[in-house]
C-alpha cells in the first residue's frame, strides 16, 4: 500500500531533519572531545624573555678593625671610663696598594687621651687586593697583667661574643667600633648563666659614625658568672670585641680579648685550644675564686628549644670514625652554659661541638705558672675558610696555626707553598713565626685558629672567614 | 476660439507600455490636434513601435530627460506656435483614460487664468491607487506630495488650486510654456513639474488639478525609462533637486550663505541618517551637496529665467505651502504606517517575553545580591587593591591624560601607546569623578548583576519559555570565570565577561538590523579593549558569521573595525618592536598566571583549582580528589545539557553555540601558551578565564536550547543545572573574606604617605621601589608622583623583551645601592631625579618568602649603612628612605621620544576613535528610521500599500 506522496515527503523531510541533528550533535561532541584531547598534546609556547640584569656591585674598601689596647675598667676619670694599659703591636699584611690607618675618636667609655683600636682601610684595586692584620699585647701592670692576641676583623651586623664574667674581680668591657660613615644603632642581648638579662639601655645604643665606644658589661649584668653578648646593629656596621681581665684579691690574673666566632649553627669547631700544665690548672681550679681557670666550653642556644650538645675532640692524628663524645649535655635556651672539659693532656686540640639546635660556642683554657702567675684565653669557634686565606700571626710566644678538618676525607693544604695533610676528622697544629703572615691555599671548608702559649701567657683567636663579599645581585627592571 | 492641443509623447525604453498609451490616445473622446512623439534614445525598439503605431511625427533624440524631450519635440516638430495652443505632456506609460483630455480642457476653459492643469496620476500596477495628485512646498522648500499612494475613493476630488503638479500628463498653455522657458534643465527628473508650476504661479497664473482626468504612471519620475533604482538613489536625486531649487529660488543676498551651508548641512544630515539607521544614504547626501555646490552650472540660467518671468512676490504662494503642523502630522502618520506594515510583514518577529513577567527582574536582583555578597569586604576602603587592581588617580583629568597620552608612566617610562583598556578605566573613573577608585569597587559589586542582565537578554532570543532565560542568567552570574575574575581583581575580564552575552546578542541581531550592527561593533571594541585575549576567538566567530551570511557580508565587515581600530596603535607599536603577539597581553596590573591542564580548563576553572572545591575538601578532612569529583559532578549538568543541545530540535541555534564553546576552550588553551608579560620573578601567561567565559556562554546557549526543546521534561534538568551552578560557586563566594585573598580594600595609596604628600608639592618626585622576589632577585621600578595607578598599567611596558639603556642604568643603580660597596649613587640619582627609595615587602608568603628574605635583608642593611640615604620609617608599602644627596630635581617628565611607532600610532588612534564614534551613532536605538533591514524576498502578495521605497529594500 503506497502512502500519499505528500505525507511520504514530509516523513522523509522529518527523517532527514532528525538525521541531520544526530550528525550535527555527534559532530559537536566529537569536536569537543578532540579539543580536550588536543590540549593534552605538547603545544608550542611563546615566551617573552624577561631575564633579569645581573649587577656586580662595586666593591667597598677593605676594612680591618682592631680591638685596641687592653683597657683597665674604671681607670679613667670616672668609674665608667676605661683607660688603656700600654699599647698593642699590630701586624699587618697588605697587598695591592697602600692602606690608610687611623685611630677613631671615642664616643664614650674611654678616658680622654686614650687611643682606640686601629682601623685599616684599603681601596679595592682589582681582584688581588687583600688586607689582613692582627694585634697582640703583653700587659704587666699591677692592675692588669696578661697576654692578649686578637685578629683585626671586618665589621658586621650580627655578632656573638662569648666570654667573661662580671663577678668580683672580673671585668668585661665591650668595645664597639663603627668605621662606617653612618651612625650605627646597636642592640645588645646579654645572656648570663641564669638566663637573659633585661635591663634598660641595652637597645638603641648609638655609636656615631667613625667612632668607638666602650661599654662595661657590669653596668648591665653585674655578678654574672658566665656571659654571652649578642650584638646587632642597624645602619653602620660594628666591629665588637670583648675585653676581659681578672684580679684575684690584689693580684692580676690574666687578660684576654675575644671577638665573634662563627654564626649560630648545629656544628661548631673550636680550633687551636692549647692545654699546658693542665694538671696544675685542674688542681688549682678546685679552689674558690680559681674556678674560672678550668677548661670549659661555653655554649649558648639562641633559639627557643633546648639543645642536646655533644663535644668531641678532633685529635691531631685524626680518626676514621667519630670519637666518643667527651662531653654530652642538654643546654637550655637563652642561657650561657659552661660545660667543663674532662682532663685533657697538654697539647693542641680542635673540638667539635654538635647539637640538634643551632648553637654558638667558645672554649676557654688557662695556664698557671709555679709562682702563681696565670693567664687565660677565650677561643671562639672558627668559621669555615674560603679557598685562599691570608693568616696574619702577631707577635707572641710559640705561635701555632691549627687546622681542623671536620670532613670524612683528608685534605691537602698548602701553607705558604708547603703541602700539608690535614687528617679526616682531625686537626693539624703547625708551628709558625710570630709577627708575620702566611698564605693558606686549598683550605676551603676547613677551620683554622692561631694560638700562643708559654708558661705564663696564653692567647688564641680563630682565623676569620672571608666576609661575604657583596655578590652579584639580579635586578628585574 | 477652440483650443488646439499638441500632445507630446516622450518615450524612453517604454516598449512594454507604449502600445497601451497609443491606444489610449487614439481612444480619447476629445483627441489632440497634433501628436508629436519623442524617442529618448531607447534601445528596446520604442522608436519602431512609435512609427508603427501611426504617430505622424517622431523625433529621434539622442537622449536627455523628460523636459529635454519636450523641448526638442517643440523645437523640431511643432515649431509654429498656434493661438490658444495647449501642450499635453505624456510619458510612454501615461495610458490616459478616454475622457482625460476632455476633463482637462473643460477645467481650463471655464477658468481663463489657469495656465497649468494636472490630471490625477494613478499607478500602472494598481490603477485604483493615486500615485500623485498635486505637490507643494514645505516652509523650507522641500517638495511634499499632497497625495501619495492612497486608494482613490474620491476623498481628494475637492482639491483644485495647488502649488505644483507632476510632470506626467501636464496640460500647459504654449505661450506660458515659452515665457517660462519650459522645464528647468537642471531638474531632469525630480521636481520638474513642481518647479514649472511654481514659476507659473509666480508669473501670475493659476495651477489646478483636475480630478476627473486620470493618467497613469509606472514609476517615479527618477526612474522614468530606467530600471527601478534603490531608495538611496532616489533620495540622492530628490536632495539634488531640492538643493538646485534652493539655489535658484533664494534671494541674491542669501545665495552665498546657502552655498556655504551646503556641506555643513550635508554633514548634519549624514549624522541624522546614521541615527535613523540609513548609513548607506550618507554617500548620496555628500554627492548631492558636492554636485549642487560645484557641478551645477544650470543655476545661473535658471535664476535668469525665474527673474524674467516672476511677477509676484514669494509671499503670494505662501498660502499654498504646507504648514508645519500638518507636515509633522503627515510624517508621523507615514512612519506609523510603515512600522505597521513591517511588523505585520515580518513573520519572524514573534513578541519576545517581557522583562518583568519573564523573570528578568528576579535574575537581576539575584545577580545584585551575589555581587554584594562577593564584594562586601571591599566596601568602606578608599580603593580595591591587590591581584590585578591598583588605585586610580585622584582626578578624571589624570585618567584621561594617561589614556590618551603617549608617554607612559609604567615601568621606567617607556615611550609607547597606552592600552585601549586605559580608556575604559578613564570612563569608569569619570563616572565617579569625586573618587575614581570607587567606580572599580562598584563595578566589582555590580558585575554579577550586569552579567545576569545581559545573559537574560541573550537567552531570551534563544528560548520562548519564561523561566529558561532567568535560570540561565542566574547560572551565568555565578559562573566560575566571572567569580574568579572578581576574586583575582582582573578588571578587564570582569568587564568582558559581563558584556559578552550582549555582544553575542548584538551580533545575532546585526544580520537584520543596523542598530544591532552598531551595537555589536561598539561592544566588540569594548570587550576586546578590556580583554585582548578574546580578540582571536571573536574574530574567528565573526568570520564564521560572514561565511554563513554572505549576503550581508558587506555590512558585517564593519563589525570588527572599531575593535581593530582600538587595538591598532598598540598592535603597530608591538609589531614594530618585534613582539607582535604581545598585543594580546592582559591589561591591568600583571599577576602571575600559569598554564592550566586541558581537562581543568574544560571544567571552566581558569587557575586549575577547580573553583576551590579540593581545598574545601581538605579543610574538612577529606582528600583533595573528592573535591575534584564534586566539582566535576556539579559542573556536569551544564556540560551535558550543552552537548545534548544539537541533538534536539532547535539545533540551528545550539550547534553554533556549542561550536562557539569549543572555540572558547581552544582560545583558553592557547592563552596559557602565550607567556609574554613580565611579572615578579618570571613571565606570566595570558589568563584563560575570559575565553572560558566564552565557553560558558556557548554551553549556556546550547543548554537553554536543549531545555527549550525538552518541553515538559525540562524541569528536572533545569533544576539540576541551577543547583549545580549555585553549589559550584559556594567556595568562590566567600573568596574575598579569607585572609589570603588577593583583592582587599586599601587606602588608595600606592607609595608611602610621605611620598604621596611630597607629590602634592612636586608632581614628578621620583621614587625607586625595590621588591624582593622569591628567587633572590630584586625588581626595581621607578615611579613618579604618587606612584602609578591602574590607568598607568601598560602591556607595552611589561611585554618588553629587552632591557633598554634606561632600564640597565636603573638596574645598575638598584643593584649597587642594594649592596654594600664603594658605589657613588649621586650622579645616577640626580640623572633620574630620585628622592625616595622604598623597599617593598616580599611578594610572596610562607616558605616561598625564604628566597626573598636574604636579598631583602641585604638591601635593607646596605641602604641603612649608606650615608646617601636616611631612613624615614616603615609603612604598609614598605620601608622608606630619603636620599640625602643634594641637587635632586625631578623636573618635568621627559618628552616622549619620537619613535616611528609613536608617529604611526597616533593617527591610528584618532582613526580608531572616529570608528568608535560611528559605531556609537549607529548603535543608538532610535525610532527615526526603519527599525530593521529586511532580507529581500518576494513580497508581491503582501499588502497593496507597500511601496518599494522608503528604505525597505536595499541593494
Amino acid at each position: 500500500m503506497t502512502e500519499p506522496t505528500a505525507a511520504r515527503r514530509t516523513r522523509i523531510r522529518s527523517v532527514a531533519r532528525i538525521g541531520g541533528r544526530i550528525v550535527g550533535g555527534l559532530a559537536g561532541l566529537g569536536l569537543a572531545g578532540a579539543a580536550v584531547l588536543g590540549s593534552t598534546l605538547p603545544l608550542p609556547t611563546v615566551v617573552g624573555s624577561a631575564d633579569p640584569v645581573t649587577v656586580v656591585p662595586e666593591a667597598a674598601d677593605l676594612l680591618q678593625v682592631c680591638a685596641g689596647p687592653l683597657l683597665l675598667a674604671g681607670g679613667g676619670e670616672t668609674a665608667s671610663t676605661a683607660s688603656p694599659v700600654g699599647s698593642e703591636v699590630v701586624t699587618r699584611d697588605v697587598i695591592g696598594g697602600d692602606e690608610s690607618s687611623q685611630r677613631p675618636p671615642s664616643s664614650g667609655g674611654l678616658a680622654s687621651g686614650g687611643s682606640a683600636g686601629l682601623v685599616l682601610r684599603l681601596p679595592v684595586d682589582g681582584d688581588d687586593s687583600s688586607l689582613g692584620a692582627a694585634q697582640s699585647q703583653t700587659a704587666g701592670s699591677a692592675d692588669l697583667a696578661g697576654f692578649a692576641a686578637a685578629d683585626c676583623i671586618e665589621p658586621g651586623n650580627d655578632q656573638w661574643l662569648l666570654g667573661g664574667s662580671t663577678i668580683t674581680g672580673r671585668s668585661s668591657l665591650l668595645v664597639l667600633s663603627n668605621p662606617d660613615e653612618v651612625d650605627a644603632v646597636v642592640d645588645l642581648d646579654i645572656l648570663a648563666e641564669t638566663g637573659a638579662v633585661n635591663v634598660a639601655g641595652m637597645d638603641g645604643i648609638v655609636i656615631g659614625a667613625g667612632t668607638q665606644q666602650v661599654l662595661p658589661l657590669a653596668a648591665f649584668a653585674p655578678g654574672a658568672e658566665a656571659l654571652a653578648v649578642h650584638v646587632t646593629s642597624r645602619g653602620g656596621q660594628i666591629a665588637a670585641s670583648l675585653q676581659q681581665s681578672t684580679v684575684r684579691v690584689l693580684e692580676a690574673g690574666g687578660a684576654d680579648i675575644t671577638q665573634t666566632g662563627s654564626a649560630p649553627a648545629t656544628e661548631q669547631i673550636v680550633t687551636g685550644l692549647r692545654i699546658a700544665g693542665g694538671e696544675r690548672v685542674q688542681e688549682r681550679s678546685g679552689e674558690a675564686d680559681w674556678a674560672d681557670l678550668a677548661a670549659v666550653v661555653r655554649v649558648v642556644v639562641p633559639g627557643e628549644l633546648p639543645a642536646n650538645v655533644a663535644i668531641e675532640v678532633l685529635p691531631a692524628g685524626g680518626s676514621s670514625d667519630r670519637a666518643e663524645p667527651a662531653v654530652e649535655a642538654e643546654v637550655q635556651p637563652g642561657e650561657a652554659a659552661d660545660l667543663v672539659l674532662p682532663g685533657l693532656v697538654d697539647g693542641t686540640y680542635a673540638l667539635r661541638i654538635s647539637a640538634d639546635q643551632p648553637i654558638v660556642a667558645a672554649a676557654r683554657s688557662a695556664v698557671l705558672a709555679e709562682d702563681g702567675a696565670t693567664d687565660f684565653a677565650w677561643l671562639a669557634a672558627s668559621a669555615a675558610l674560603g679557598d685562599d686565606t691570608v693568616v696574619v700571626v702577631p707577635e707572641g710566644p710559640s705561635p701555632q696555626l691549627t687546622l681542623a678538618n671536620p670532613d670524612e676525607i683528608e685534605r691537602l693544604v698548602r701553607v705558604d707553598g708547603e703541602e700539608r695533610t690535614v687528617p679526616a676528622g682531625g686537626s693539624l697544629p703547625i708551628a709558625v713565626d710570630g709577627g708575620a703572615s702566611l698564605r693558606l691555599e686549598g683550605a676551603e671548608g676547613l677551620r683554622a685558629g692561631v694560638s700562643f702559649v708559654s708558661g705564663t701567657q696564653i692567647a688564641a683567636f680563630p682565623v676569620e672567614a672571608p666576609a661575604p663579599v657583596a655578590g652579584t645581585v639580579r635586578i628585574r627592571p | 476660439m477652440q483650443p488646439r492641443v499638441t500632445a507630446i509623447l516622450i518615450a524612453r525604453n517604454g516598449a512594454a507600455q507604449l502600445t497601451r498609451t497609443l491606444d489610449a490616445l487614439r481612444a480619447q473622446t476629445r483627441p489632440p490636434e497634433r501628436l508629436v512623439a519623442v524617442d529618448l534614445a531607447s534601445h528596446d525598439g520604442s522608436a519602431q513601435l512609435l512609427a508603427d503605431g501611426g504617430v505622424a511625427q517622431v523625433v529621434a533624440s539622442r537622449g536627455g530627460s523628460f523636459g529635454d524631450g519636450a523641448a526638442q519635440a517643440l523645437r523640431l516638430a511643432a515649431a509654429d506656435p498656434q493661438p490658444e495652443e495647449w501642450l499635453w505632456l505624456l510619458g510612454h506609460d501615461a495610458a490616459p483614460e478616454p475622457d482625460a483630455l476632455r476633463a482637462l480642457l473643460g477645467a481650463v476653459e471655464i477658468a481663463p487664468s489657469v495656465a497649468v492643469a494636472g490630471p490625477k496620476v494613478m499607478r500602472s500596477d494598481a490603477p485604483h491607487v493615486i500615485a500623485s495628485f498635486g505637490e507643494t512646498l514645505s516652509g523650507l522648500g522641500a517638495s511634499v506630495h499632497l497625495v501619495e499612494d492612497e486608494l482613490d475613493q474620491a476623498q481628494h476630488d475637492v482639491q483644485s488650486d495647488v502649488l505644483g503638479i507632476a510632470a506626467q500628463g501636464m496640460l500647459v498653455r504654449r505661450d506660458v510654456w515659452e515665457a517660462l522657458g519650459g522645464f528647468d534643465p537642471g531638474l531632469p527628473d525630480a521636481d520638474a513639474g513642481l518647479d514649472l508650476a511654481v514659476r507659473a504661479r509666480l508669473a501670475g497664473h493659476r495651477v489646478i488639478v483636475v480630478p476627473a482626468a486620470k493618467v497613469q504612471r509606472s514609476a517615479a519620475p527618477e526612474d522614468f525609462g530606467r530600471a527601478p533604482g534603490s531608495s538611496n538613489r532616489r533620495r540622492r536625486k530628490a536632495r539634488r533637486a531640492q538643493l538646485h531649487r534652493r539655489l535658484v529660488y533664494s534671494p541674491a543676498l542669501m545665495l552665498p550663505l546657502h552655498w556655504l551651508s551646503l556641506l555643513p548641512l550635508a554633514l548634519l544630515r549624514s549624522l541624522g541618517h546614521l541615527l535613523a539607521k540609513r548609513p548607506l544614504a550618507v554617500p548620496g547626501e555628500f554627492a548631492a551637496a558636492f554636485t549642487a555646490a560645484f557641478g551645477d552650472p544650470g543655476v545661473v540660467g535658471a535664476r535668469r529665467r525665474l527673474r524674467r518671468a516672476k511677477q509676484l512676490p514669494w509671499s503670494s504662494v505662501d498660502s499654498l505651502r504646507m504648514p508645519w503642523p500638518e507636515l509633522r502630522e503627515r510624517r508621523a502618520a507615514e512612519r506609523q504606517a510603515r512600522e505597521a506594515r513591517l511588523a505585520a510583514a515580518d513573520p519572524l518577529d514573534v513578541a519576545p517575553i517581557g522583562f518583568l513577567p519573564g523573570g528578568g527582574l528576579w535574575a537581576l536582583l539575584i545577580g545584585a545580591a551575589i555581587g554584594v555578597v562577593v564584594a562586601f569586604p571591599l566596601f568602606g576602603g578608599a580603593a580595591a587593591v591587590g591581584g590585578g587592581l591598583l588605585p586610580l588617580a585622584n582626578s578624571p583629568a589624570e585618567l584621561w591624560r594617561a589614556a590618551l597620552g603617549g608617554w607612559l608612566q609604567d615601568g621606567n617610562g617607556v615611550a609607547g601607546p597606552a592600552d585601549p583598556f586605559a580608556v575604559l578605566i578613564a570612563l569608569l573613573g569619570s563616572a565617579t569623578f569625586w573618587q575614581p577608585s570607587l567606580s572599580i569597587v562598584v563595578l566589582l559589586a555590580a558585575a554579577p548583576a550586569l552579567a545576569a542582565l545581559s545573559a537574560w537578554f541573550l537567552l531570551r532570543a534563544v528560548s520562548r519559555r519564561s523561566w529558561i532565560p532567568a535560570l540561565g542568567a542566574v547560572v551565568y552570574a555565578v559562573s566560575p570565570p566571572l567569580l574568579a575574575s572578581i576574586l583575582e581583581g582582573r578588571l578587564g575580564a570582569v568587564i568582558a565577561l559581563a558584556l559578552l552575552p550582549w555582544l553575542l546578542l548584538a551580533a545575532i541581531r546585526s544580520i537584520r538590523s543596523w542598530t544591532g550592527l552598531g551595537a555589536a561593533a561598539l561592544l566588540g571594541a569594548v570587550v576586546v579593549a578590556a580583554s585582548p585575549s578574546l580578540a582571536p576567538p571573536l574574530l574567528v566567530a565573526w568570520l564564521a558569521l560572514v561565511l554563513l551570511r554572505p549576503a550581508r557580508a558587506l555590512r558585517l565587515v564593519f563589525m570588527p573595525l572599531p575593535a581593530l581600530g582600538a587595538l591598532a596603535p598598540l598592535a603597530v607599536a608591538q609589531f614594530l618592536r618585534g613582539t607582535p603577539l604581545a598585543v594580546l597581553a592582559d591589561p591591568g596590573a600583571v599577576q602571575a598566571t600559569d598554564a592550566v591542564e586541558g581537562w581543568r580548563l574544560a571544567l571552566a576553572s581558569a587557575d586549575g583549582a577547580l573553583h576551590g572545591w579540593p581545598a574545601v575538601a581538605e579543610v574538612f578532612g577529606f582528600s583533595a580528589s573528592l573535591g575534584v569529583v564534586v566539582a566535576i559532578v556539579l559542573f556536569a549538568p551544564l556540560l551535558l545539557l550543552g552537548l545534548l543541545g544539537p541533538f534536539l530540535p532547535g539545533a540551528a541555534r545550539t550547534l553554533p553555540a556549542l561550536l562557539l564553546a569549543v572555540l572558547g576552550f581552544a582560545a583558553a588553551v592557547g592563552a596559557g601558551l602565550l607567556r609574554v608579560s613580565a611579572v615578579d620573578d618570571g613571565v606570566a601567561a595570558l589568563w584563560p578565564g575570559a575565553a572560558l567565559g566564552l565557553l560558558v556562554v556557548g554551553l549556556l546557549i546550547a543548554a537553554a536550547g536543549a531545555l527549550d526543546a525538552l518541553g515538559r521534561g525540562a524541569a528536572v534538568p533545569g533544576l539540576a543545572l541551577l543547583l549545580g551552578a549555585l553549589l559550584l560557586a559556594v567556595p568562590q563566594l566567600g573568596g574575598l573574606y579569607s585572609d589570603d585573598a588577593a583583592v582587599r580594600a586599601g587606602n588608595g595609596r600606592v607609595l608611602p604617605a610621605v611620598v604621596t604628600a611630597e607629590s602634592n608639592l612636586e608632581a614628578q618626585v621620583g621614587t625607586l621601589v625595590l621588591t624582593p622576589q622569591t628567587d633572590g632577585s630584586l625588581r626595581a621600578r621607578l615611579e613618579r608622583g604618587r606612584g602609578h595607578g591602574l590607568e598607568d598599567a601598560s602591556t607595552f611596558a611589561v611585554t618588553a623583551r629587552d632591557a633598554s639603556e634606561r632600564d640597565e642604568a636603573l638596574a645598575e643603580l638598584a643593584g649597587n645601592i642594594a649592596s654594600r660597596g664603594g658605589y657613588d649613587p649621586a650622579p645616577v640619582l640626580r640623572q633620574f631625579g630620585i628622592d625616595f627609595i622604598v623597599l617593598a615587602p616580599i611578594a610572596a608568603e610562607g616558605e616561598d618568602a625564604a628566597g626573598g628574605a636574604a636579598v631583602s635583608t641585604r638591601a635593607q642593611q646596605a641602604l641603612d649603612g649608606s650615608a646617601d640615604f636616611s631612613m624615614i620609617g616603615s609603612s604598609e608599602a614598605g620601608l622608606l628612605w630619603r636620599t640625602t644627596v643634594d641637587g635632586i630635581d625631578p623636573g618635568t617628565a621627559p618628552a616622549a621620544q619620537e619613535e616611528l611607532s609613536a608617529v604611526v600610532a597616533s593617527p591610528l588612534r584618532d582613526a580608531g576613535l572616529v570608528l568608535l564614534a560611528l559605531a556609537a551613532l549607529l548603535a543608538v536605538p532610535t525610532r527615526l528610521g526603519s527599525p530593521r533591514v529586511r532580507e529581500s524576498r518576494h513580497i508581491e502578495d503582501e499588502a497593496e500599500y507597500t511601496f518599494g521605497e522608503e528604505g525597505e529594500q536595499d541593494d
